[in-house]
């Protein structure tokens, strides 16, 4: 039995009357990976801003070794040795990844003149001490990702972490990423040091915790060994329903094409690119970041066009050399990042519905007609089962999975014939995923053609028929779902 | 490799020196003589003092745009309580004073920008405004010329370093509030290098959330920030009052987008986070290079606000490019 870090007995907290979290109770020991899941609004991030000391209890109390603790706050949960990884990371993009590294330590120690030489040295014993190789004097704007992840991570360990808060490590690494992140994961356990995940990737996290605990609406549903869980009990205990694995049959005919990629090429972006797409299919294209999957998606789309190449649309060759043509030729796209790329989140939910489509609700002198407007709007509601109290409400006020929802009913209402989703679930709960992935299968079943960009295989094997690996800008393998499984398919992609 | 990429930055913007001189020195030969020195480095000291105000804002990722009507709401005053107390003060009390007030005035603008989080431009705008109405309808609105002026101005005006007689009679000197500006400069990079509050500032400029989460306190620093901008104001005032041998209440207003220029065409950053002294020296010589010898060249001087306003437009769009291109 290792050794008891913190515990939170009995935590209530309340905001206006509306419980975020009911007597849960949380035993974090040293030395220990814990996964914390559930869907959003379950209570994660307030167990987490409890711990923190952003939010104080209503009820209930923290101890840490043993002790209570009264009057949590965020300096004495830092002092305490809790440490969180943002998803953003928290870095100073224009200053280095030594000074980065050192930051607490100048604050904590209220140092008020800097030491060059003695941050360099905090840094790289932090850089050496997780056996990694960063140039200290790079900028971390200028970082990958995947590195500044690292720094954010050496940082929080010069300042003697005890229990490591990671807010989804996973979702915006690559899987070698992801491999070497739980490496070292491994060697600070090993040094006693407790980590807690927030994710939403359970394959990837049941990979190094030992321990999850499950929220939902505030409680804590279950928690246990995870080697007692897998994915369709935890989806059970998250959502409160079964949620089953179905997969998509595709019933039509081969020759029915739709789409014919032929010859495609960018210059240093990808070449060879050939692909059939028939009416009724969803085709998934996959492999790892810069497989040049994302900008293959860009040019069928028009936002980045490809320099050579024919694509056949319905037996008739078109060229795409706009995001005009392609809304022409009734082609739809559904951006991975729908914060910047997708929606106007100030606007109404409505309004972002019909942004694409405005135009047809004009009648004489630029009059718009506002009753079909909102006959539309409500229609796409309803067929994507989006939650909303109104639909003029704004899109912000959505959860990132009803987010997502807007976002695949604009690209629909402009009638398209091909649809293409980059990574459509990225960010969402594991139940709107589900139900995300039910309405791609749907759509397909009505004739349209439908292209699923992901590195998230098993959505993969959700929602497609057929499945395109992508290397270093080429399509090396094209597998069939019905006779493949998730091993065989990440193998395809690594080697 | 970082001091690399930064001293390019300023490596270009002294080819661009370079070049302007050039270009100068061929249609007029007099530009590369002593005198015009001297005039060009006599300019550089108020401009350059005002820019490092600026510099430490817009690194914190701020802007001032008030600090003109501090300088001169500062420099009336004290001219003011110094005639009405003792005309025969010290000028170093007479700095010491317009100081004062300048940062009680930067912390007026900092307060309200950090408790209300409100945008500084809208804030400063608003208090410069404000600063100069009450300037005139409370404290003066009559110029005090030269032979009113407190005597310590007076004598300060030609307290030259050293003086240089020209072949046709008149003396140019090195003025000492050189000084002033060179422990200025000095003192910045000092403090913008070396010290937590100097690396406080650029990491709320980086990014502002981090900073919160990383402890530091942004209030302290924007008020510190603030009231140094102010204080910085508030000396130079009274430099400008003495060169020009006149106290008045209209004076400097309006006069900010040259030093918003020169910090901005230094390297400095509108988006915050990034900003060197050095760039900003150097960008304070061009401007005040340009504005005056667009008069030496014959160029009517509505000209200058053209150049200026274009160098402006310029500078950030390369900053917005470089932040564009970083991204992808």
């Amino acid at each position: 039995m290792k050794s008891e870090f913190i515990r939170l007995d009995d935590i209530s907290k309340s905001f206006y009357g509306v419980k975020a979290l009911s007597n849960v109770s949380v035993t974090i020991n040293r030395g220990e990976a814990y996964c914390l899941a559930g869907e959003n609004g379950s209570g994660k991030s307030t167990l987490i801003k409890i711990i923190a000391g952003v939010y104080s209890k209503d009820n209930g109390s923290i101890y840490v070794d043993g002790n209570v603790v009264h009057d949590m706050n965020p300096n004495k949960s830092m002092d305490l040795g809790v440490q969180i990884i943002y998803q953003d990371f928290s870095l100073f993009p224009n200053l280095t990844v030594a000074e980065n590294i050192a930051y607490y330590n100048q604050i904590v120690n209220k140092r008020k003149r800097v030491d060059w030489n003695n941050i360099e040295s905090i840094a790289k014993e932090a850089l050496d001490q997780l056996n990694l190789k960063i140039d200290l004097n790079k900028l971390v704007g200028e970082l990958t990702v995947a590195e500044r992840q690292l720094v954010a991570i050496a940082r929080a360990i010069t300042q003697d972490a005890k229990l490591l808060i990671m807010d989804e490590p996973t979702t915006t690494l690559t899987n070698v990423e992801i491999d070497a992140l739980f490496e070292i994961v491994r060697d600070l356990k090993s040094r006693g040091i407790s980590i807690l995940f927030i994710s939403h990737k359970l394959d990837e996290v049941f990979k190094v915790s030992e321990k999850i605990i499950i929220l939902r609406n505030g409680k804590k549903v279950a928690e246990g060994n995870i080697e007692d869980f897998d994915n369709d009990k935890v989806s059970y205990y998250m959502t409160g329903r079964e949620i089953t694995s179905e997969g998509f049959g595709f019933d039509g005919d081969t020759d029915d094409l739709i789409l014919s990629v032929k010859d495609l090429n960018k210059e240093e972006e990808y070449s060879d690119i050939n692909f059939d797409l028939s009416r009724g299919e969803v085709l998934g294209i996959t492999g790892l970041l810069g497989s040049g999957r994302t900008k293959l998606a860009n040019s069928l789309f028009g936002v980045s066009p490809a320099d050579s190449g024919t694509l056949v649309l319905n037996g008739e060759t078109i060229s795409i050399d706009s995001v005009q043509d392609a809304i022409d030729h009734k082609i739809a796209y559904v951006p991975e990042d729908r914060i910047t790329e997708g929606l106007f989140l100030q606007r109404s939910i409505g309004n972002n519905i019909i942004s694409t489509i405005v135009d047809k609700f004009k009648r004489k002198f630029g009059i718009v007609d506002e009753k079909e407007e909102e006959k539309e709007i409500l229609s796409w509601i309803d067929k994507l089962k989006i939650k909303v109290a109104s639909h003029e409400k704004p899109v912000r006020s959505l959860s990132g999975g009803n987010q997502q929802r807007v976002v695949i009913a604009r690209a629909l209402a402009t009638n398209p014939e091909v649809l293409i989703l980059n990574c459509p679930t990225v960010g969402v709960d594991v139940g709107s995923k589900e139900e995300i992935h039910k309405i791609i299968r749907e759509l397909a079943k009505q004739n349209i053609g439908v292209i699923v960009i992901s590195d998230d295989i098993p959505e993969l094997l959700q929602t497609c028929n057929r499945v395109l690996i992508m290397k270093k800008g080429r399509i090396t393998n094209e597998v069939k779902i019905s006779d493949c499984d998730e091993a065989h398919i990440q193998e395809l992609m690594l080697s | 490799m970082i001091k690399k990429v930064k001293l390019q930055n300023e490596l270009f913007l002294l080819g661009v020196l370079v070049i302007i001189c050039g270009v100068f020195t061929s249609i007029n030969p007099n530009f590369l003589s002593v005198t015009n020195f001297l005039n060009i480095t006599k300019n550089s000291i108020e401009i350059g003092i005002y820019a490092i105000g600026v510099l430490l804002i817009l690194i914190s990722g701020g802007i001032d745009i008030s600090f003109m009507a501090v300088s001169v709401f500062s420099m009336y005053a004290t001219v003011k309580f110094s005639l009405l107390i003792n005309p025969d003060m010290h000028i170093l009390f007479i700095f010491l004073i317009s100081g004062i007030i300048g940062s009680t005035l930067g912390l007026i603008n900092g307060y309200i920008i950090s408790k209300f989080n409100l945008p500084a431009f809208i804030v400063t705008l608003g208090t410069s405004k404000i600063f100069v109405g009450i300037l005139q309808a409370y404290i003066g609105a009559k110029q005090i010329g030269s032979r009113d002026l407190p005597t310590g101005m007076k004598s300060y005006s030609s307290l030259n370093l050293f003086e240089y007689v020209s072949d046709n009679g008149i003396v140019y000197g090195l003025h000492s509030a050189t000084l002033i500006l060179i422990v200025i400069l000095v003192l910045a990079w000092y403090v913008l290098k070396y010290t937590q509050f100097g690396r406080n500032i650029y990491a709320i400029g980086g990014d502002r959330i981090s900073a919160k989460r990383v402890g530091i306190n942004i209030m302290k620093t924007n008020l510190i920030a603030f009231a140094l901008v102010g204080a910085l104001a508030g000396v130079t005032g009274i430099i400008h009052s003495s060169f020009v041998m006149l106290a008045s209440p209209f004076d400097l207003i309006d006069k900010e987008l040259n030093v918003i220029a020169a910090v901005v065409l230094g390297g400095a950053s509108i988006f915050g986070g990034k900003g060197t002294v050095l760039g900003t020296l150097i960008g304070v010589v061009i401007i005040v290079i340009i504005n005056s010898s667009l008069i030496l060249l014959g160029i009517p001087s509505f000209w200058q606000k053209v150049v200026v306003g274009v160098i402006i437009i310029v500078s950030v769009s390369l900053q917005a490019l470089r932040e564009r291109n970083r991204r992808d």
